[in-house]
């Protein structure tokens, strides 16, 4: 054991940047790993117990994409008349109204009302809660999502002003209107953090200038979340509401369109991971070249070994520890990479991709990659090995011209 | 220097030594024979359960014995709960919800489905085999008096030859 870790350091340079090479491709491989399942969580964890979401007819994922991730733009609103219509079915238990469409500092503003805070599911079935003041939105009252609070800095009753449309830039400010922070939420690593809340009569109270029938009491919304008594009836509902005659409506099964929207992601994910497959091989293969090559460096030192009587099978193992040794040190130098990688890089992906990564220890499936990657080095390892085994003696010993 | 066929060989060694365990992981995991008496199951299919009247709730003696049995249900899964890509609850049907021309399933043509260990949910479950034991819910909608519910134990990708 002293033996190959003495001859090891005796190489330092070339042993060093092999390893190095190692800790980067197990570096490579278990970051991709943990960015892939902390996008899964945050991505299938933005909406949990809903039923159906309704909104204006256009795409299942158009719709999924602008009411529970608020991306993108919707083509047209729902009629505050088949909200209450489809509200009152015998069939729905709870609804949450939603209404889109202005922002503040580039973050969008969700007009809603207190079923929001009341019914609003996440992962695992998790409600929301208050981390100060509470969810009490009145007229111009605003609640904030924790990104959001923390980025701007804003306290408990102060005031806020909301601009027309979405973008960083905006010329239309409502400056008449100003908002006043009533509450701040939890976070809940879901785009619920990067939003604001505001009641729809609120929503309405900016447009006032717009809609000159006056009034507070909201007659447009951007879709809707609802609950159901039994799971049974999600398809007959579905069906109703998109054969409404009233109104071009369209119900989709949050849980399938999550799913189908992660199965077209999924194939880029899976290349990243080829691509960093590859990587790891290509480490590998550079410390064979390096343990191939050093064994011509090495034929004095191995026949002087075996004169000095070490048996045959001796050589065998000090070249395979060592090549052990090395992917062993490599992963554990690939590992301390990705804790540094997640310290260091955490709060810039976290203001910038909404990506969250935890320092947790590895999982199951980091820990099998890590093993498969020893498994692998070690195995090249036994090719030098035998190479050395076959050779030791009488490759050293001759007189070559 | 003549080419030594050892010289040739050693690359090629070299490099499936590499692959290998990345092999491996490929290779499917064996499924378990059908020998364990508690793993054994009868197939229950869409028109025996076609035979539940969800109006009244009656059904034949025979749909009976199936229920009292461990059955297993070829069909699609509709996803209810999503949880990082795993899947605990689900709704079975008989087709893929994507033909908007027929009706909707009713209640009796559904099986609501719980599982004891969430699955990950990957694009080849689209049709599947659930195994487990069936009940009837006595759960009232709007859509009928009663229907299906199932312990799952056991979700696999439907295969023809399999029925």
């Amino acid at each position: 054991m002293i033996l190959p870790l003495k001859s090891l350091l005796n190489r330092k340079t070339t042993v060093f940047l092999s390893v190095f090479s190692i800790a980067l491709s197990s570096f490579l491989l278990l970051s991709i790993e943990r960015l892939k399942e902390s996008a899964q969580e945050s991505f299938h964890g933005a909406v949990s117990e809903t039923d159906l979401i309704v909104g204006a007819r256009s795409g299942q994922l158009q719709l999924l994409l602008y009411s529970i991730f608020h991306i993108g733009q919707p083509v047209a609103g729902v009629s505050w008349k088949s909200y209450e219509s489809i509200k009152k079915h015998p069939e729905v238990e709870w609804s949450i109204p939603i209404s889109l469409g202005d922002s503040h500092r580039g973050h969008r503003v969700v007009g809603t009302n207190e079923n929001y805070f009341q019914h609003f599911r996440y992962r695992n079935s998790k409600s929301l809660r208050m981390s100060s003041g509470d969810w009490n939105l009145g007229t111009y009252g605003v609640v904030l999502g924790s990104q959001v609070a923390e980025k701007f800095d804003y306290k408990l009753d102060e005031q806020i002003i909301l601009s027309h449309g979405i973008g960083e830039v905006t010329l239309e400010d409502h400056q008449d209107r100003p908002f006043e922070v009533k509450g701040v939420l939890e976070r809940t690593n879901t785009p619920i953090d990067k939003s604001l809340f505001i009641s729809l009569e609120g929503m309405e109270a900016i447009h006032e200038n717009w809609n000159s029938a006056g009034g507070l009491s909201p007659k447009q919304i951007t879709a809707f979340l609802i609950g159901l008594k039994s799971k049974l009836g999600i398809f007959e509902l579905q069906r109703e509401v998109s054969s409404l005659e009233s109104e071009a409506l369209m119900a989709i099964i949050p849980a399938v369109s999550l799913q189908e929207l992660w199965d077209n992601l999924f194939t880029i994910e899976r290349l990243l991971q080829l691509i960093a497959a590859c990587v790891a091989v290509v480490a590998l293969l550079g410390m064979l070249t390096i343990l191939l090559t050093s064994l011509n460096e090495r034929r004095r030192e191995m026949a002087i070994l075996r004169a000095l009587g070490a048996p045959k099978a001796y050589i065998f193992w000090i070249v395979a520890l060592e090549s052990f040794l090395m992917s062993l040190s490599g992963i554990l130098g690939g590992i301390v990479l990705l804790y540094l990688g997640i310290a260091v890089g955490s709060p810039y992906l976290e203001s910038s991709y909404g990506v969250y990564l935890d320092l947790d220890f590895l999982s199951q499936r980091e820990l099998w990659i890590m093993l498969i990657l020893l498994a692998a080095g070690t195995l090249a390892g036994l090719v030098p090995a035998w190479k050395a085994y076959r050779h030791s003696l009488h490759d050293g010993l001759e007189i070559r011209i | 220097m003549a080419l030594n066929k050892k010289k040739i060989w050693g690359p090629a060694v070299i490099l499936l030594l590499i692959a290998l365990p990345f092999l491996l992981r490929f290779i499917p995991e064996s499924s378990d024979s059908g020998l364990d008496p508690s793993r054994q199951f009868r197939n229950l299919n869409w028109k025996d359960l076609r035979t539940l009247d969800f109006k009244t709730g009656e059904y034949p003696s025979y749909l009976e014995e199936l229920l009292n049995s461990r059955v297993r249900i070829p069909g699609f899964i509709v996803p209810l709960e999503d949880d990082a890509g795993s899947i605990s609850e689900f709704l079975l049907v008989p087709s893929p919800q994507a033909c908007i021309h027929v009706p909707p399933p009713p209640p009796n043509q559904m099986v609501h489905v719980f599982l004891e260990e969430s699955i990950p949910y990957q694009p080849q479950y689209r049709a599947v085999f659930v195994t487990g034991k069936v009940s009837i819910s006595e759960e009232k909608s709007r859509y009928g008096a009663s229907s299906f519910q199932m312990q799952g134990d056991k979700v696999e990708p439907f295969r023809r030859s399999a029925l």
